[in-house]
């Protein structure tokens, strides 16, 4: 059995995870450390350094940094007004890569946004300031994103927008957009009032002002390896992004999945004579506003990719709910996680989906096999981000348990993903990566991206500068689904 | 067949048990087909902010609510005028001089002074009654935080102001309250003018716990610029009036209007607010039938120290012993079951079920007094008295309350309609019922009930921190100077 040919390493394994503490000072220092490591900032250079110097500490092989650039943002002051029908200040932060300027205009309110009110309500939108809040939109199967319903009420002719929370308390949410219009996050309480407003006054007209900088700044991927006996050039690949949105600590997106990473780094180290293969963990940087890091990492390692069996991404893993196991597809390897489930014996939820949203995706449009940790159920309950991107985001968010749990589930997995001699999961091929998307859904989504440069083509003349540079950058194409 | 024959004869004996069946299907047909009550509270919170002593949008809501109640056809509807220990709030700041350099985003608490202080930041936790002298070496000249949450095994709320009183003569010469509730930003709540105090989001008060845990010892400067001074504020008075009343006894129903300043006070206190215009539009509806006096009122100031109630109990003191009952709706239309908390009235519990059965209704009920709201001054004055509340709830705290998050969108039209509905088909049997005897209190059982509860220390206390101030206070702030001078509460 299986089973039986792990179990020592398994309780060795699980011993040392229940045991230790160290994902939670992890966390704890880059939140309170380095606040919220945003691309840019000092902070993430400062971040990558502690965590280098943790893996080295830890006895990891070719610890290093890689520097990439991206285009940046940094955020200004934003104010958001009400001139009619009754003078108002609303508190507002702008949406990462919001392009900067003043619009007003009279506002218009499409809830949630579903996919077909924008085309719907063109009239009413041209010209417009619009607010969609950030709930997903009733009877709509796949997620529809932030930066979707950007697009799409770009399309439909708005002239700056407004992402309402649809989470009471929380404050004004943030997420990155790109920069065509002036785009800022309210809170559920402000949205609703300007939503009263609308209703009981019929026009309410606003004035929107984003204050902020899109530059080209260089951030960093942190990289650190375990060689395993068997020569054989096949890798496995863990990783998180580490760094927060700029207006947080980012503590459980992504510090604690950053955590978790380096915690199965030190705890596999000590294992490495009974691992196979070769696992690199890499950190991410500049996930929040477009992928940076991941994309970087496989633009500049193409070589490496034709290697790498599978790779797990640890986006808010650690987080309350269970430790379970998202798999982009690839049913012939639920068996293995099955295994996991097994020598365990908790409940671990093993499940398919795919999103483009995160650090896996450069990856899975690669072919590589991927998948995330998470727990169906509990992103159910939450129904949203709930704290993630808000300045609610803190440490006192962060359970050591649920960490600990991430850290045994993912290290027993890891044994199981180098040790497999037969892989069961070959890379797939360009038309396979077509037909799941497809099948996901995301087809709309790469449409409404192929019409906004289309859109973008035909007013070129009066585009702003740093709308210009974006849309000479944009090719149209899967990896700019985000 | 014989269940139903048993229907029959109960629905028989529920309409013969029912005098008021007629009215109850009134007043519940009114209430389930209107949006009115939203409709008010919208304007209140919307249009006239958190109508806190003072502020233009203070005048403006009371003229509205009086309007209202003209429209509804009350008689002797009037303002009445007085003036109270206002407060303006200024910039309020903290920052974290040692060992790291960061700031906290912070607001004063209603009453603070303006100052600044620099010292060590002692964090209490929930800051149990006996910390504040244990720990008296370690608070005295420091910046104390505590949070907002009760004491564990504590029977009674350990209410902020009492937690204010114990550190401030533990010797603490700055004052941080902390949110216990994480998202909810920095909680408001009235203090005395003595030290600079200032509310702070669970998150950013976690952050300063933790590193305290890390570094051992923290420097802060906490910094306000409030200023305390005397407003004129109001009360909204206004009567459900038979035009030949069987004697001259009569009910009061209120809840106060004015939210804390740094919110739109949706649930804390409109929806009670809106309550009561509801009630009284729906009283003045069925006064044909209504036997004695009801009086609506809308209470001023009161979460800053219950001001409107005192100085109307105070104003009016020679017709108290008429009023036979006192129903307090502070926050009385937020989500919940609409039950009656009678103030120790344990004869009322068997009236009130009997009306329940009648009405159809479910009313829970439970005896408990609580001197933090509007009931308390008519309590002090013997009015049998009661809040509007949900008995089956547990409270953990606040919630929104408090914060600015207390906002219309949290309140719910059903709700409204539940609390309009069973308040004023209750507050119609109060006023109508011939054998309506709970026994008045006098004076010396009052003061021996304010004891047995405990509630005495508390006022000991404020008593207790002026001796303490005059004793060793170096130099006494101005504004400190007139609180002292103007005497103790109750």
């Amino acid at each position: 059995m299986m089973v039986d040919d792990y179990l020592d390493l398994d309780k060795r394994i699980l011993g040392e995870a229940y045991r230790s503490t160290e994902t939670m000072n992890i966390v704890t220092t880059l939140c309170d450390e380095y606040d919220s490591r945003w691309p840019g900032s000092g902070n993430d250079k400062l971040a990558c350094d502690y965590m280098a110097e943790k893996l080295r500490g830890y006895g990891l092989d070719g610890v290093h940094l890689e520097k990439f650039r991206i285009p940046g943002w940094i955020r200004g002051s934003s104010s958001l007004s009400v001139l009619e029908p009754k003078k108002r200040r609303i508190d507002c932060i702008a949406l990462p890569m919001s392009a900067e300027g003043v619009v007003e205009a009279e506002l218009v309110y499409l809830g949630s946004g579903p996919v077909d009110t924008y085309e719907e309500r063109r009239e009413e939108i041209e010209g417009k300031i619009v607010m969609v809040n950030s709930g997903n939109p009733e009877g709509m199967k796949r997620y529809l994103h932030r930066s979707e319903k950007y697009q799409r009420s770009i399309i439909s002719g708005a002239a700056g927008w407004i992402f309402m929370n649809h989470y009471p308390a929380y404050g004004p949410p943030t997420g990155g957009v790109s920069p065509i219009i002036p785009a800022v996050g309210v809170s559920y309480e402000d949205g609703m009032y300007l939503a009263r407003q609308l209703d009981r006054k019929g026009r309410v007209k606003l004035r929107l002002e984003a204050t902020c900088k899109n530059l080209d700044v260089d951030t960093w991927n942190v990289v650190a390896e375990i060689r395993g006996t068997d020569s054989t050039d096949k890798w496995v690949v863990y990783g998180a992004h580490y760094e927060g949105h700029d207006i947080s600590v980012g503590a459980l997106d992504d510090a604690t999945g950053a955590a978790c990473v380096m915690e199965i780094a030190r705890i596999l180290s000590k294992e490495r004579e009974h691992l196979k293969r070769n696992i690199r963990f890499i950190l991410f940087g500049a996930e929040e506003i477009g992928l940076y890091g991941s994309r970087a990492y496989v633009e500049t390692h193409p070589d490496e990719v034709s290697k790498i069996r599978f790779m797990l991404n640890f986006d808010a893993a650690g987080r309350a709910g269970r430790q379970g196991f998202c798999l982009h597809g690839w049913p012939q390897l639920e068996e293995v996680f099955q295994e996991v489930k097994d020598a365990i014996g908790s409940d671990i939820p093993i499940w398919r989906q795919v999103s483009p949203y995160s650090d896996h995706w450069p990856f899975l449009l690669e072919g590589v096999a991927t998948a995330t940790m998470g727990d169906p159920a509990e992103a159910q309950r939450r129904g949203g981000r709930g704290f993630g991107h808000t300045k609610f985001d803190t440490v006192d968010k962060a359970d050591l348990r649920a960490q600990r749990e991430c850290v045994a589930n993912a290290a027993l997995a890891a044994i199981r993903l180098l040790n497999i001699d037969e892989w069961p999961a070959g890379h797939r091929s360009q038309e396979e990566i077509n037909e799941l998307v497809r099948q996901q859904d995301f087809e709309q989504t790469l449409a409404v991206g192929k019409r906004l440069k289309e859109y973008l083509e035909e007013r070129r003349g009066e585009l702003r500068p740093e709308t210009l540079v974006y849309l000479d950058r944009l090719s149209g194409d899967w990896d700019e689904v985000i | 067949m014989q269940l139903l024959y048993h229907e029959f004869v109960e629905y028989i004996s529920r309409i013969m048990s029912n005098p008021y069946l007629d009215v109850d299907k009134k007043i519940m047909a009114e209430v389930y087909t209107t949006s009115e009550p939203m409709d008010n509270l919208e304007v209140l919170c919307d249009v006239y902010g958190s109508r806190f002593p003072g502020t233009p949008g203070d005048k403006g809501s009371v003229d509205y609510m009086a309007d209202k109640f003209r429209e509804y056809g009350c008689s002797n509807v009037h303002l009445e005028e007085y003036t109270i220990a206002g407060w303006t709030r200024g910039p309020a700041s903290l920052e974290v001089v040692k060992p790291i350099r960061k700031s906290f985003d912070v607001i004063s608490l209603p009453h603070s002074i303006g100052a600044e202080v620099e010292s060590k930041l002692v964090f209490i936790g929930d800051g149990a009654i006996d910390d504040y002298e244990k720990r008296k070496d370690e608070i005295d000249g420091s910046v104390v935080m505590v949070t907002s949450a009760n004491p564990s095994g504590m029977k009674r709320f350990l209410h902020r102001s009492e937690k204010y009183m114990r550190s401030v003569m533990a010797g603490a010469k700055g004052w941080i309250f902390m949110n216990h509730y994480p998202a909810y930003g920095p909680p408001t709540g009235g203090i005395n003018p003595v030290i600079p105090a200032v509310g702070i989001s669970y998150e950013d008060g976690s952050f300063l716990k933790r590193l305290l845990e890390r570094e051992g010892e923290v420097r802060v400067n906490v910094k306000t610029s409030d200023r305390n001074h005397e407003t004129v504020t109001y009360n909204v008075v206004a009567d459900v009036a038979p035009n030949k009343p069987v004697d001259d006894e009569y009910v009061i129903v209120g809840s106060h209007y004015d939210g804390h300043d740094i919110s739109q006070g949706a649930v804390d206190p409109a929806s009670g607010t809106v309550t009561v215009m509801e009630i009284a539009k729906n009283l003045q509806a069925n006064k044909d039938q209504l036997k004695r006096r009801v009086r609506c009122m809308c209470f001023g100031a009161e979460e800053i120290g219950l001001y409107g109630s005192y100085a109307y109990a105070k104003e009016h003191e020679a017709e108290l012993d008429k009023c036979r009952f006192m129903l307090n709706l502070d926050a009385a239309g937020g989500a919940g079951k609409k039950g009656v908390v009678f103030h120790d009235f344990p004869e009322l519990e068997p009236v009130l079920e009997k009306w329940s059965k009648e009405m159809n209704a479910e009313i829970p009920t439970e005896q408990r007094v609580s001197p933090y709201s509007d009931h308390w001054p008519f309590f002090l004055k013997s009015v049998p008295c009661a809040s509007g509340g949900d008995p089956t709830q547990t409270r953990t705290g606040r919630g929104y309350g408090h914060t600015k998050y207390d906002t219309t969108d949290k309140v719910e039209l059903q709700y409204l309609r539940l609390a309009a509905a069973n308040y004023t088909r209750f507050l119609f049997r109060v006023a109508n019922d011939d054998e309506w005897s709970p026994r008045r209190k006098t004076q010396e059982e009052i003061q021996d009930f304010i004891k047995e509860q405990g509630y005495d220390k508390t006022v000991a206390l404020a008593d207790e921190m002026r001796e303490y101030v005059k004793k060793n206070f170096k130099k006494i702030h101005p504004e400190t100077e007139v609180w002292m001078k103007r005497g103790g509460a109750w």
